[in-house]
């Protein structure tokens, strides 16, 4: 489970390097997220535009990554395809996330942090 | 053996209009991640469009996964899948050699309203909600020491 990290103007995207998020790698995710967001403050991107399948496991992983950021630090997600935008769709915890359309959109002006409720 | 080599299918890939197949796994997450795979590639010529192979494989990697977790709790034994594809729905039975169900029937797996805080948010329970919300005609049996779960997912075009 391999995760990219970037410093963007104002905000840290985290992109993830694999294409499952599922039962087999949900721990593995959540500590390479650890080690990835350390001392990071802010808004943190996770870029998902890689991942073709996320299963409950993959979500709770998710899930658990924002958790782990705290009250201070806001984890957005970018880039969610087709069988993954579902799972959060129908559980509804697209409305837990602000979920991007693309990394690059997340960090664009339009979708910075001046926007963020 | 290897987990590479561990799934045995019963055959080939299933012609266009649809068949049966069967694969046997052992009861690892891993093993789970190369079944789904594997039942996609001989789904092919039945020809899934990307929606409905996505609610395939979330639907039995929840009954897969559920299965690891906790009819075997991370011992060893085997899961059988079988799938019927038809042009209008996967039939799919899964069974294996586990622990029962407890209080002998599957979970409703409902979830409860949001929004809620941060740190109150729910890290698992979606999974038996995903079934249900994508399948019809769930149904668990317990016969001659094996679970058996079946279901249906409807091929319909809208999604």
């Amino acid at each position: 489970m391999e995760l990219t990290g970037e410093a963007r103007s104002d905000a840290y995207l985290v992109h993830v390097d694999a294409e499952r998020i599922d039962a087999a790698v949900a721990i593995q995710f959540k500590d390479a997220f650890r080690e990835q967001v350390g001392d990071v403050e802010g808004r943190i991107v996770l870029d998902l535009s890689s991942v073709d399948f996320l299963d409950s496991s993959g979500l709770g992983a998710v899930v658990a990554a924002m958790k782990f950021l705290g009250n201070e630090r806001h984890l957005e997600l970018a880039g969610l395809t087709p069988t993954v935008a579902k799972v959060f769709r129908l559980t509804r915890m697209d409305s837990v996330f602000r979920i991007h359309a693309s990394p690059e959109e997340a960090v664009s002006p339009e979708g910075g942090a001046a926007q963020h409720a | 053996m290897p987990e590479d080599m561990a799934i045995k299918p019963d055959g080939a890939d299933l012609p266009p209009e649809g068949g049966s197949l069967r694969l046997v796994l052992p009861s690892s997450f891993m093993a789970v991640r190369q079944a789904l795979l594997q039942i996609s590639a001989r789904l092919g010529p039945v020809g899934l469009d990307p929606n409905q192979d996505g609610d395939m494989q979330i639907v039995i990697a929840e009954a897969l996964n559920n299965i690891v977790e906790h009819a075997f709790a991370g011992t060893e034994g085997i899961i059988e899948v079988s799938v019927n594809a038809s042009p209008t729905a996967l039939q799919i039975i899964i069974t294996d050699s586990g622990v029962a169900m407890p209080d002998g029937k599957v979970p409703l797996g409902e979830i409860e309203e949001y929004p809620r805080e941060p740190e109150e948010m729910p890290e698992g329970g979606f999974g038996w909600f995903l079934i249900h919300d994508l399948t019809e005609d769930l149904s668990y049996q317990r016969a001659e020491d094996r679970n058996i779960l079946q279901f249906r997912l409807p091929l319909s075009p809208i999604n």
